[in-house]
């Protein structure tokens, strides 16, 4: 940004420099020319006024007349006095010539042999007058002598005619000069003013274009900054920004105050992205984020970002105690979670937040963003839609499960991972007409572990798809060893349905065990279809064709759109727990359950339902119409062993399956 | 210009005149002795005259003034009398002095000229006193090399030698 501006600059200098240049050398000329025209001037002035060698020419020619004068008024009568009248013109006469021959005068003279030759002349003239004037016989010598003295009136004249024409030249051209030299005077000075007005526009128009370019470059580095610093769906600071705004706020944090750092992850923000489309859902975290900015608003200080997808930080520097902090969360909470429009779809959004808060040094920006995450973790595994405080054990369960991670790794999972089976009754019977294979890990050291302790794990390590394929095989070769030929159902988990040999993997552990395809049942969730539907749709046609039977898991929570049973071939659905819990008090939830059984009958699907725990509650079911159930009031997840001896237990092998 | 017209006028008349002045002058000038000669006349109003000798001059307070002139090559050394020291020491009041040369050139200085440029009535050049072929016995000098403002014909002008008569009006 400095870099334009240094070459907005350059630009102008360059586009500048010749006529600078121009106006450089003027200014030196100026500079130069001044001194010398104005001392011209002053010598042209002066020469004007210089003493004038025409009038003392003019005046010898009258000194000559008056000796000529004393000569004639002595020749008429002569006498001692009129001889000294004679004596004293021409003292005054040599007087003249004495001028002529030195000072202004004699260097007019001596400027020309001419005039040096006249003067010469008429020195010889009058040291000739002069021998006579001294001669004894002056008195018989006048005449002579007036011839003389009239004879030097020639040189004289002529001299004097050419000093006067000499100083009328001098003039002329002394005033000549001054003329043209006032002219120049005139000129330059005007030149002068004509180059300072042209620098004073130039200074404010490259002043202007200066400022114009700088306000350019600072425009275009806000813009960068801007860019580098904010993410632009949503108006809010990015992770960078944010990251160093943390830093900031945990170095400067005073006594009393605390820094709440909140994680906020929307809820069910990935179905309005893949049914509604992006657009939607860019829509949907514009709006989060004018919210979250409103939020920001409203606080003393705050700073939210977007960290990328439907996840956002939220720092607040407060200093209220933790109950005011829980206000505050639950405030931003509600903002978040108010309905809005896109399009012309009205849409509830959720959103579930973990929040973390340092009153004292030690923890680092980092860190603070960690927990937060951790609790926000904590929270969507808990339920979503909640605002869950970071505590130490998060910690340790994080520490858990990247043991557990390390565990997995190490474990012999073909023996460890065993499958504990849950019995689907006939309704009216109670007779357990089939299992759910549900996975168990045998650790060493910690003994038998449910799913929800090392699935995430299991997910996040990678170790999940071997694990699947453990318990299809497993499931498939124990159903083999059932007392009763009861079908068995294996759920699939979304990772192992993203494998697209799954179809090959259940095709070798039905061969590999000999079941009959028919007692197998895959259960996979909503969730699957969301993903890919037509891979999926082609998956269970695949899985249909080999005679395995699919069903569609927790029907009723989610979207459950009905376009699922439309689109996906199912053979059954498995009623979600939720709605079985609340079938005895809420008369909806016995309507919905009863128009699932009679769309299932429509669409010739088999209905399955999930979490009985009461006698009224299968008594409900049964009075609906459904054929099918699984709960713990029909039996708990058990071992291999004891499925068999209740199986066993139910139905002697004499009296023959029930199918 | 004018001055130096009516100048010329005034010449005119005078060379038509041929008066008895000059013919007093030369009288005096051919007597020879320069110690006991008037050289110099200064008359003022109400009848004033008084006659000056060389000793008489050079017994007033002495003035010197180093200069160049148009009239001369190189620099020279006048010395003389004041002519603000003259009128001081005749008491005289005016407001021109008229200033009549041997060669009968006539100027007018104004009395101001005085005290302001401080002219000599000068009575020896580089040391000597000045004959009538070198312009004396008296030349009245200013200051030329002193201010550029003196360096002009009004001041050239003004500048008479074969100083005869000072006549205070």
């Amino acid at each position: 940004m400095a870099k334009t501006f240094r070459d907005a600059v350059a630009r102008l200098l360059k586009r500048l420099k010749l006529p600078l240049m121009v106006i450089a050398i003027l200014l030196c000329i100026a500079m130069i020319a001044m001194p010398l025209v104005i001392r011209a001037l002053d010598d042209a002035v002066e020469r004007g006024l210089r003493h004038d060698i025409a009038w003392t020419g003019q005046h010898g020619r009258s000194e000559l007349f008056s000796l000529a004068r004393a000569v004639a008024v002595a020749e008429d009568s002569f006498s001692p006095e009129r001889l000294a009248d004679i004596e004293l013109n021409l003292d005054i006469l040599f007087a003249r010539l004495n001028t002529w021959s030195t000072g202004a005068f004699g260097q007019f003279v001596a400027g020309d042999p001419r005039r040096k030759a006249l003067l010469a002349t008429i020195a010889r003239q009058l040291e000739d007058i002069e021998t006579i004037v001294r001669a004894p016989d002056i008195d018989a010598r006048l005449a002579d002598l007036h011839r003389k003295v009239m004879a030097l009136e020639l040189p004289i004249s002529e001299l004097a005619s050419m000093a006067y024409a000499f100083y009328q030249l001098d003039r002329a051209n002394s005033s000549e000069d001054l003329r043209f030299l006032h002219k120049v005077h005139f000129a330059i000075t005007l030149s002068l003013i004509a180059i300072s007005t042209l620098l004073i526009l130039g200074l404010s128009w490259s002043n202007r274009s200066l400022v114009k370019s700088y306000r350019l470059q600072r425009t275009i580095a806000q813009q960068n900054a801007y860019l580098a610093s904010f993410d632009m769906l949503t108006g809010l600071a990015n992770r960078k920004f944010f990251m160093t705004g943390l830093e900031a706020a945990v170095q400067q944090r005073r006594e009393g105050q605390t820094l709440v750092v909140v994680a906020i992850d929307l809820d069910g923000f990935k179905p309005i992205n893949d049914v509604l489309g992006h657009k939607a859902g860019d829509a949907l975290l514009a709006e989060i984020g004018g919210r979250l900015t409103r939020f920001q608003d409203r606080q003393a200080q705050a700073c939210s970002a977007r960290f990328g997808g439907d996840e956002f930080m939220v720092l607040l520097v407060t200093e209220d105690h933790l109950p005011g902090i829980e206000a505050t969360l639950a405030e931003l909470h509600e903002m978040l979670r108010a309905p809005l429009r896109i399009d012309d779809h009205f849409l509830s959004i959720d959103a579930t937040l973990g929040f973390s808060f340092v009153t004292e040094d030690g923890l680092g920006a980092e860190e603070l963003v960690h927990r937060a995450d951790l609790a926000l973790t904590t929270g969507k595994l808990e339920g979503k839609s909640r605002r869950t405080l970071f505590d130490e054990a998060m910690l340790s369960r994080t520490l858990h499960r990247g043991r557990l991670e390390i565990e997995l790794n190490e474990a012999h999972l073909e023996t460890e991972i065993e499958p504990v089976y849950q019995p689907i009754v006939d309704l009216p019977s109670g007779k357990i007409v089939g299992v759910e294979a549900l996975v168990r890990w045998r650790h060493p050291v910690r003994g038998l572990l449910p799913a929800s302790e090392f699935i995430p794990a299991a997910e996040s390590s990678g170790k999940i798809t071997e694990i699947g394929r453990i318990m299809l095989e497993r499931a498939c070769r124990d159903a083999m060893r059932f007392p009763l030929p009861i079908n068995v159902s294996v759920n699939l988990s979304p990772v192992q349905l993203m494998r697209m040999d799954i179809a090959e993997g259940v095709a070798a552990a039905l061969a590999r065990s000999g079941l009959a395809p028919q007692r197998l049942k895959l259960e996979i969730t909503e969730s699957v279809l969301m993903r890919d539907s037509r891979g999926t749709e082609a998956l269970m046609r695949r899985l249909q064709a080999m005679g395995v039977t699919v069903s569609l898991d927790d029907f009723g929570t989610g979207y459950s759109s009905l376009s699922y049973l439309r689109n996906f071939p199912f053979d059954e659905l498995k009623i979600d727990r939720s709605f079985v819990s609340e079938i005895g008090e809420n008369p909806q939830a016995a309507g919905i359950v009863q128009i699932i059984l009679l769309l299932a009958r429509e669409l010739r699907m088999s209905v399955v339902a999930e979490g009985i725990e009461q006698h009224d509650q299968a008594a409900m079911l049964m009075a609906l119409g459904c054929a099918r159930a699984q709960g713990y009031l029909f039996g708990r997840p058990m071992g291999f062993d004891d499925l068999c001896a209740r199986l066993r237990a139910q139905n002697p092998p004499s009296l023959g399956a029930v199918a | 210009m004018t001055n130096r017209r009516s100048f010329i006028g005034a010449l005119v008349l005078l060379c038509g005149l041929a008066g008895s002045a000059s013919q007093a002058v030369a009288q005096d000038a051919a007597a020879g002795n320069t110690a006991t000669r008037a050289i110099l006349t200064v008359s003022g109003p109400g009848g004033f005259t008084r006659d000056f000798t060389l000793p008489d001059l050079e017994k007033l307070p002495k003035a010197e003034i180093r200069t160049k002139t148009p009239w001369h090559d190189g620099l020279q050394h006048f010395e003389g009398v004041s002519l603000q020291a003259l009128m001081d020491h005749l008491q005289l009041r005016g407001r021109d002095a008229q200033v009549l040369a041997l060669n009968r050139y006539r100027t007018t200085i104004p009395v101001a000229d005085f005290a302001e440029f401080k002219p000599i009535l000068a009575y020896r050049r580089n040391g000597a006193p000045m004959e009538i072929r070198e312009k004396g016995p008296l030349f009245i000098i200013y200051p030329y090399d002193s201010s550029a403002a003196l360096k002009n014909e009004t001041y050239f002008g003004r500048s008479a030698w074969q100083v005869r008569s000072i006549s205070v009006e």
